[in-house]
């Protein structure tokens, strides 16, 4: 009974070993490979970093909705935005930048200050939509990194429908 | 003595006695060890899907495991890296390699447990995320009891199939005057080996 349940316990360990020693392989050469370790906490902080995008704390964002300084865009699908969204913000989802870009553009100006944030820390839709401001020109875009997430756990408040 | 073929193994009797019930067989041919390999095959085949699923979107599956708020954030990569690989192996062995299928079916039940008690914890929770577990897609359904219903289905059939890997493992075929099935420890020599060479002989 105990030989036999060492053989199992033995047979398992070889299989999850082989299993990781696979996987670490296919990650190793696999273009979308991952880093083993990476702090999601601060990763996108970490990644706006390297490519030069200021982000801001929830208490800096709070404060410039309050003061209505900045244009505030939401990166998510619309259906998320219209669920629930973060005062005066416009909706301009990635996911359809082509199409809803044009008629947000018409509001911006090249120095206009811009924020961008999407659902959370673990989301990089922000990124990639203050990545594709910078590359039209837009100089002084900056990322909620929190997103709404942290918005909503704040207690914040928060804005229904289109 | 006669030779008669049952299932997929041959029987020896004595002279004069008639072929034991088909008990080992179920409906249309259909053998326990076929039954057994049908199903591991279909196990495989769910828990490849979904492994392959992750290992080819390892970042989104991470965003799915970060999103459950369980792991250390710094662990979150490793978890994603290393989970789709072990479900693959795992099922890998579970389908081709039948002296291992056992332990290969107890790997599966772990991670299904795993799998299971952080839905559990999400859904106690209140978490509003989607489940990670076959598709990584960000527009994939949230969690709900439906996933742990359908949790609860695979671990079942998992259990029934290192249940009847163990139950075929234990028999062996028969030896003059006894069923198969009923088996004391069984040598080589009286291995299925010889007998199937035979099966062809008809009395």
């Amino acid at each position: 009974m105990m030989g036999g349940m060492k053989k199992l316990l033995g047979r398992s360990l070889v299989i999850a070993l082989a299993g990781l020693a696979a996987a670490s392989a296919v990650n190793a050469i696999s273009p979308r490979g991952i880093p083993w370790v990476e702090d999601w906490d601060s990763r996108i902080e970490s990644r706006a970093a390297q490519e030069g995008v200021a982000t801001l704390s929830r208490e800096q964002v709070a404060a410039l909705v309050k003061a209505k300084t900045h244009l505030i865009l939401d990166a998510r699908p619309t259906e998320d935005f219209e669920a629930g969204h973060l005062p005066s913000a416009i909706s301009l989802p990635t996911k359809s930048l082509e199409e809803v870009f044009p008629q947000v553009q018409i509001l911006l100006k090249p120095d206009t200050p811009i924020v961008v944030y999407c659902s959370g820390k673990q989301c990089d839709e922000s990124l990639g939509l203050a990545r594709f401001l910078k590359g039209q020109g837009y100089r002084n875009v900056s990322l909620y990194a929190g997103g709404f997430a942290d918005w909503r756990e704040a207690r914040e408040a928060v804005e229904v429908g289109p | 003595m006669s030779l008669v073929e049952q299932d997929d193994e041959t029987v020896i009797l004595p002279q004069g006695e008639a072929p034991v019930a088909r008990s080992r067989s179920l409906p249309f041919r259909l053998s326990w060890r076929q039954a057994e390999g049908g199903l591991a095959w279909a196990m495989a085949g769910v828990f490849i899907s979904a492994g392959v699923t992750k290992v080819l979107s390892p970042e989104p599956f991470a965003a799915a495991i970060y999103n459950y708020q369980i792991l250390p954030a710094a662990w979150t990569n490793a978890a994603a890296i290393a989970m789709p690989g072990i479900e693959i192996m795992a099922s890998l062995f579970l389908a081709l390699y039948r002296p291992w299928r056992t332990a290969a079916g107890s790997v599966l039940l772990v991670l299904l447990a795993i799998f299971t008690a952080a839905l559990l914890w999400a859904i106690h929770r209140g978490l509003n995320i989607s489940c990670g577990c076959f598709s990584t897609s960000a527009d994939a359904a949230n969690i709900s009891w439906w996933n742990i219903a359908r949790n609860a289905g695979l671990a079942a059939l998992l259990m029934l199939l290192v249940y009847l890997n163990r139950r075929e493992s234990g028999r062996c075929p028969a030896r003059p005057g006894t069923r198969a099935g009923s088996c004391p420890p069984c040598s080589l020599a009286s291995s299925g080996f010889q007998e199937r060479r035979l099966s062809h002989v008809r009395h």
